[in-house]
């Protein structure tokens, strides 16, 4: 009980996570998308820490780079002074020792200006300054070289020295400008170069951050509006994917039913064409498709306004000249239309025999009836003038037009009695002579003198039957011979041994029966005449009633005949 | 009592309603007499009259005899439509009651030759196929009336009356058309 539960539970669960399906996949994109954009802004972070990084770190290079210049130009400068410091001592005193400063500080300096050489190798807008420097220096050094050895040639010398010193101070005051220039000029370069490079790390920053709030401003757009798209989307996805799972369900149905079932557009045009309806109207689904429907049913034109107003029309159509019947179920919609054609043929055979069956025993029932009617009308006739011969005739045509009556609502009672399996027959033993003999004397009485009967059979002949039911046989039997040979003749019974069983052969001269209905007169209510063309009645129970008795009591009733020839009726019974 | 009756009679309705198998059968009233009373103005006599009774039930046949014999009809007897045919090529006959369902040959059938045959005298079936159907199948068929089994044969007479009356005066014909039209235009 539990799994039938569970199992009649299952597609319910199935259902509601199917339709969070498209809320899922709203969430799944604003995940994400809410992702994306943290990775944006923590990207653009990444970026803005990475410019000030990079930004320090320049400048750290350009600080490293500057600094030593200076240096190297201040180093140049305080040689230079000791240079000329040196050279004066010497040229004042002309001791040789007081030029020891001198000679200790022009390799320096020489240093020092390799180094400046070496520091401005990539800086050509100061290198041309430091050119000017080295020319200087140069020149200088000449100038002390020349001052030192005039000194060492001679008192006379040092005196040209001395003056040349004086005057040599305006030489050495342009060096120091030069020097000092090259130093500023060495800061100016590297306040430009930082003020350029703050630029840069501006600009970056501010195109970092633009372009971040940029991606930002998208991403919070997206995740606005992109998961919502993205919840239609599939949910129209998936509504078309179970439409077109419910059109496959559909069609599939469609194969299968019995009734044939057309779809036409508004122009009447076929859309669709099941399986029944190829077999019911033999048109393929590939000739009737996408063509009108008259090309396939032209019949249907004739009922095409009888559809309009009722639900429900009758169609009968004939294919390789089997007739069939149709109840033809029409549903309009703005688009076209359904039709739905079942085939009817069976339950309208079924219905024609019925209301034949009414209509006959209506008729079966109305003459006797009109007859006892008319019998007690005319007895009470008060203007008649009582006539006992007259009265007699009335009322025997009551007693045997009741018994008539009385014969033919029996018979409707037994058929039914017969369908619903309750009549019980008694198998005794009786002699079929005797009592083939009793049936004809009785029916020999009510009939005219057109017909004549015999009775053939070797002595007694006993059978195991119930005797009022073989009877009721034999009178219903013998009463179509009458029926059917109303130009009288020659009803002959002939009863003889058959191996084990007895045959009771009932036989006419009438006009027989054709070989197509042989096999259906022993049907419920089939009549050979339905529409008493020949004027004969039965309620096309007779021989129904008769055959279904006969096997009651385990024996069979057959038949042979042809047109014209006369019938002959068997009863085999088992010998007792 | 009298001036209350008559101009009850002579409220127009078609003819074919006062004749109509239920009224004929109320007026006939359980006395009889009621019947040639109302019918006296009618009615022509029907003494004299020879009517054809064609039907292969015999008891139908002596119902029908014993009553109209009784108004004063002669009657003839048929049991089947060869045997109708020939007697009314033998004499003439002032009606045909005719029964539809006969051995040999159909009353239908039967209606139509004696047409053919010249025979002038009125048909009226009696039948017991009582469907719409069958009733317009018999005016068709040239019957001037249709009386369905069962029927009361007291009333016959009377209803044979009318029939005359309606032939002696000419409008049987009308009559037959407008009941057959009645009946094809019920509904389907």
């Amino acid at each position: 009980m539990t799994s039938a539960a569970a199992d009649a539970a299952a597609p319910v669960e199935a259902e509601p996570r199917q339709v969070d399906a498209g809320l899922l996949a709203r969430r799944r994109t604003r995940l994400a998308l809410a992702t994306m954009l943290v990775l944006v802004l923590g990207l653009a972070a990444i970026a803005f820490l990475a410019t000030g990084r990079l930004y320090r770190s320049a400048q750290d290079r350009y600080v490293k780079e500057a600094f030593p210049l200076r240096a190297a130009a201040h180093d140049l400068l305080a040689d230079m002074l000791d240079e000329e410091t040196g050279v004066r001592g010497y040229v004042i005193t002309a001791d040789p020792s007081s030029l020891q400063p001198y000679t200790a500080a022009r390799p320096r300096a020489a240093a020092d200006l390799a180094d400046l050489a070496r520091l401005t190798e990539r800086r050509p807008e100061i290198r041309t300054q430091v050119q000017t420097v080295r020319q200087i220096v140069f020149e200088l050094n000449g100038y002390f070289d020349r001052q030192v050895s005039l000194v060492r040639s001679g008192r006379a010398g040092q005196l040209t020295a001395q003056a040349n010193v004086l005057q040599g101070t305006s030489r050495f005051d342009r060096f120091r400008a030069t020097a000092n220039a090259l130093g500023s000029d060495a800061d100016r370069i590297v306040a430009g170069a930082k003020r350029s490079q703050r630029r840069t790390l501006w600009s970056t920053l501010a195109i970092v951050l633009a372009l971040g709030g940029a991606a930002a401003a998208i991403g919070v757009f997206l995740l606005l509006r992109l998961p919502r798209l993205v919840e239609g989307l599939y949910r129209s996805e998936q509504d078309a994917r179970r439409r077109a799972e419910r059109g496959d369900r559909a069609s599939r149905s469609l194969a299968h039913v019995a009734e044939a079932v057309v779809l036409l557009d508004a122009d009447g045009v076929v859309r669709y064409w099941n399986p029944a309806a190829e077999r019911s109207f033999g048109v393929a689904e590939d000739a009737a498709l996408n063509a009108p429907v008259t090309r396939s049913l032209p019949e249907l034109a004739t009922i095409e306004g009888d559809l309009g107003g009722r639900s429900a029309a009758s169609l009968r159509l004939e294919r390789d000249g089997d007739a069939r019947r149709f109840a033809v179920n029409e549903s309009r919609f703005p688009e076209g239309r359904v039709l739905v054609l079942r085939d009817v043929t069976d339950e309208h055979r079924l219905e024609r025999v019925r209301a034949d069956f009414v209509a006959t025993a209506s008729h079966e029932l109305r003459t006797p009836l009109a007859a006892v009617y008319g019998a007690v009308r005319t007895l009470l006739r008060p203007d008649r003038v009582s006539n006992a011969e007259l009265d007699g005739r009335l009322l025997t045509m009551i007693e045997q037009e009741s018994e008539r009556l009385r014969g033919i609502v029996e018979q409707i009672l037994v058929s039914s009695q017969l369908d619903r399996g309750e009549m019980r027959v008694a198998a005794q033993r009786c002699d079929v002579r005797e009592l083939g003999e009793s049936v004809l004397a009785s029916m020999q009485v009510r009939t005219s003198s057109k017909h004549t009967f015999a009775l053939r059979a070797p002595g007694e002949v006993f059978v195991k039957a119930d005797p009022e039911r073989l009877r009721q046989v034999l009178v219903n039997l013998l009463d179509n011979a009458l029926k059917y040979a109303p130009d009288g003749g020659l009803i002959e019974v002939d009863v003889h041994e058959r191996g084990d069983a007895v045959a009771i052969e009932v036989a006419d001269q009438g006009i027989g029966i054709p070989p197509d209905a042989q096999a259906r007169v022993f049907e419920k209510f089939f009549r050979l005449d339905p529409d008493m063309r020949l004027g004969v009645g039965g309620s096309g129970l007779g021989l129904y009633i008769s055959r279904e008795l006969v096997r009651e009591m385990g024996g069979e009733l057959a038949v042979r005949s042809r047109p014209d020839g006369g019938s002959v009726f068997t009863v085999e019974l088992p010998r007792a | 009592m009298a001036t209350i009756v008559r101009p009850r009679r002579r409220t127009p309705r078609p003819a074919w309603r006062a004749l109509a198998p239920s009224q004929a059968h109320a007026a006939a009233g359980p006395t009889g007499v009621d019947v040639q009373q109302s019918g006296a103005p009618l009615l022509p006599g029907l003494g004299g009259r020879r009517v054809l009774v064609v039907d292969d039930e015999p008891s139908i046949r002596l119902l029908c005899s014993v009553n109209l014999a009784m108004e004063g009809v002669e009657v003839v007897e048929a049991a089947d439509g060869a045997e109708a045919l020939e007697r009314a090529a033998g004499a003439p006959f002032d009606l045909v009651l005719l029964d539809v369902m006969l051995p040999d040959i159909g009353g239908h059938e039967v209606a139509r030759r004696l047409q053919a045959d010249g025979v002038g005298a009125p048909i009226v079936f009696l039948s017991a196929r009582a469907d719409p159907v069958d009733l317009e199948a018999g005016y068709e068929a040239g019957g001037v009336d249709y009386i369905t089994k069962p029927f009361d044969p007291t009333a016959l007479g009377a209803r044979l009356g009318e029939v005359l009356g309606r032939v002696d005066r000419g409008d049987a014909e009308a009559f037959r058309r407008a009941r057959l039209a009645e009946l094809r235009a019920r509904p389907a």
